[in-house]
């Protein structure tokens, strides 16, 4: 029988296949251009020491050996450690809590729906500078109110303090990252069935019971993605650190990638090196999202 | 009507490579231009430019900007990714980054020795690497201090000789809200080439290479430390520089300078055209004064040069055609009386003109004893080394001793690096 059907089959698929290829074609050459070749040029450069000019010296592993034996690496994930986990947990916190709110019946919902998203729509770089402006130790407004209630005497300066810079630069981070948690746990929420929650009641489910036993399992997806996202995201986040601080001061906040994009564009001919750190970064990314996604997983 | 359509269509094909070919004979060139986003230099530059193009029909200047403080990544960037404009501006460390990646040509294969002969030897000598010059100077000057020449004269002070003094000059400066100096303490270039002057005073040379030739370096050395602990002192122990120095970049220290919050600023010759834009009440108000000397007195070439990076000789000799309209005689004076950057040309410097600059004299005067920057491959990061080293300090954050250390640890890792 097939063997009676298998030519007509055969062109009939083989033009499927043909038509289906054209058109992923364009969308597998881009990626391959704009993510595969970034990505694999960058392993290949972190085996040579050179200035992507005229100098290429091949070092073998000489790069990953010394940023694992270099401290500022450890110092800087350290940092970076710090940072990722505030973030994220103040944008969860907030966004959660928030979302929550916004799922109810409150009058003026839409207006603060729409005004709790603004953070995220502003540049990064006009966030940076605002907060900058407002956290500048002689003209800053920060200082101006705290000064005016009487809870200090004299200009703080809060970027440059060793005690406050990191968690200034992660209050601004949460600032402006929590309006994406906050939207896509609320589209989270929507997404629960009431039928869940009137069941919930019937078998006599308190609130805290409710969303224990309703929300978070109903959650559980939307958490997954977004807290995975939004860690990646933060984890090499570079933009507002480096425009608030510079890395500083000293090297408070110094992340890897602050480092990383140092390595590479402050230093001279450290390409090769920085691409290592890069790779070692990319490394840690892919271990976080599958622990977060094992042990999120794990009672399903 | 079918036998004009033949005679029509030649003519229309005629014009049509007419144009084309005129088109074809006008060179045009991109410049990549950080003094283009400043003010006042920033306006200037865009008319000069429109001017040139107006005079010169066969050449079109077109003219990129960037920020000071990103002006050596962004080449090192273009010049990776062979999208390098047809000439630069930058300083010793740009033209280190571009000369290692091969990407500039020197000025003797672009310029003639007499015209050479004719620039200002301190200028020339900044870019200079063995026998060879690859910058040629845009505009000159030096690091050193202005100060407030209305307020010396109300508190009865007069220019400091010794570090000491100087220090006593920023106390008696401070008081009422009100402080001896103010200092650039932000981890970048901006920072650390304040900072740099300096330990070079104390008698510290960041890179030199020893009679073997192999590169070694002083930071980390007891004058370095000397120099670390009398820098950070002036915020540290006697608080004569106003709160949040680690966040007081360039524009934030002439904006306290020109509000009259602080009497000094250790910069070049330039901010004196940033803050009498800003605040034209204090033309007449200011002075300057070489850096402090210590064990000797030198200073860095604050200013800086062209880079022709194209290698195609037709937009070579374009780019040398607007540079040299820039610095020629009437140009860079008036571009040094708006903006205080002094010309580099030795006919433009002996002008009247800059004998009726007071506020430039100290600056003048610094520019007899230039430091040159070392070319080892790396300096860049030397930026780094300082700005961590001072910003430590400042926020408490490590010891003088604990700083100086890290320092030299870290200049040491570009000398092993260079010397491999």
């Amino acid at each position: 029988m097939s063997s009676t059907r298998a030519p007509g089959v055969s062109l009939r698929r083989l033009r499927q296949h043909g038509t289906t290829a054209v058109f992923i074609l364009p969308a597998v050459l881009t990626l391959a251009v704009l993510l595969l070749y970034p990505f694999f040029y960058g392993i290949y450069i972190s085996f040579f020491r050179t200035n992507l000019v005229n100098k290429w010296k091949y070092v073998g592993l000489d790069n990953y050996v010394r940023a694992f034996t270099d401290p500022t690496m450890y110092a800087s994930l350290l940092v970076t450690l710090k940072f990722t986990v505030f973030v994220v947990l103040g944008h969860f916190v907030l966004g959660i809590g928030l979302a929550l709110l916004l799922n109810k019946e409150i009058r003026g919902r839409t207006f603060f729906r729409a005004v709790l998203v603004l953070p995220w729509l502003f540049p990064e770089v006009v966030v940076a500078n605002l907060w900058k402006f407002i956290f500048n130790a002689t003209s800053g407004l920060f200082n101006s109110a705290l000064m005016a209630v009487g809870l200090l005497s004299e200009p703080m300066s809060w970027l440059g303090s060793v005690d406050y810079a990191l968690g200034c630069v992660i209050f601004v981070c949460i600032w402006k990252g929590y309006p994406l948690v906050m939207i896509q746990i609320l589209a989270g929420l929507q997404s629960i069935s009431h039928d869940l929650y009137e069941a919930a009641i019937i078998d006599g489910a308190n609130r805290r019971q409710s969303f224990r036993y309703v929300t978070l399992p109903g959650l559980r997806p939307t958490l997954i993605v977004t807290l995975i996202l939004d860690t990646v995201w933060w984890f090499k986040h570079v933009t507002m650190i480096w425009m608030l601080t510079n890395g500083g001061p000293g090297s408070v906040t110094n992340t890897i990638s602050i480092e990383i994009y140092k390595q590479a564009f402050e230093y001279q001919n450290q390409y090769g090196y920085s691409a290592a750190l890069a790779v070692i970064v990319f490394l840690i990314c892919v271990v976080i999202g599958v622990l977060q996604r094992k042990v999120l997983t794990r009672d399903e | 009507m079918k036998k004009f359509l033949p005679v029509f269509l030649a003519l229309v094909m005629l014009v049509s490579m007419t144009a084309v070919a005129a088109a074809s004979e006008v060179v045009e060139i991109l410049y990549l231009s950080s003094t283009i986003l400043e003010t006042p230099e920033g306006q200037y530059e865009a008319e000069l430019i429109e001017k040139f193009n107006a005079e010169h029909p066969d050449i079109k200047v077109t003219v990129e900007g960037c920020a000071a403080n990103d002006l050596n990544t962004k080449l090192v960037a273009m010049a990776t990714a062979n999208q390098l404009p047809a000439f630069v501006m930058g300083n010793e460390t740009t033209m280190s980054a571009l000369v290692d990646m091969d990407m500039v040509v020197p000025i003797e294969d672009l310029l003639d020795e007499e015209y050479i002969a004719g620039f200002v030897p301190a200028n020339l000598a900044a870019y200079q690497i063995g026998d060879k010059h690859y910058g040629i100077p845009m505009f000159g000057g030096a690091q050193g201090i202005i100060y407030r020449k209305d307020v010396f004269e109300e508190k009865g002070l007069t220019e400091p000789k010794t570090w000491d003094e100087f220090v006593e000059v920023c106390k008696a400066l401070t008081g009422d809200g009100k402080y001896g100096i103010t200092l650039v303490g932000t981890k970048n270039s901006s920072g650390a080439s304040r900072f740099q002057p300096i330990i070079h005073n104390f008698g510290c040379d960041e890179f030199y290479q020893d009679e073997n030739g192999k590169w070694q370096t002083d930071i980390g050395s007891q004058k370095f430390t000397d120099a670390l602990r009398a820098f950070t002192d002036l915020d540290v122990t006697y608080h004569v520089v106003p709160a949040g120095v680690v966040e007081t970049g360039y524009p934030e220290a002439v904006a306290l300078f020109t509000s009259g919050q602080a009497s000094m600023i250790i910069t070049g010759s330039n901010a004196i055209g940033a803050i009498t834009t800003q605040v034209p009440e204090l033309k007449g108000k200011l002075a300057s004064m070489p850096n402090i000397p210590v064990e000797r007195c030198v200073s860095m070439a604050g200013g800086f040069g062209f880079f022709v990076t194209t290698k195609d000789p037709a937009q070579q000799a374009a780019a040398v055609e607007y540079i040299k309209y820039f610095i020629n005689t009437e140009n860079s004076l008036n571009y040094a009386e708006l903006t205080g950057r002094p010309p580099v040309r030795t006919e433009a410097m002996q002008s009247e003109r800059v004998a009726n600059m007071p506020e430039m004299a100290g600056f003048l005067k610094a520019l007899e004893n230039i430091w040159v920057s070392p070319t080892i491959e790396g300096y860049s990061e030397i930026n780094d080394i300082l700005g961590e080293a001072y910003q430590s300090v400042f926020t408490g954050q490590a010891t003088v001793e604990e700083a100086s250390a890290r320092a030299g640890e870290r200049a040491q890792a570009i000398c092993d690096w260079a010397n491999e």
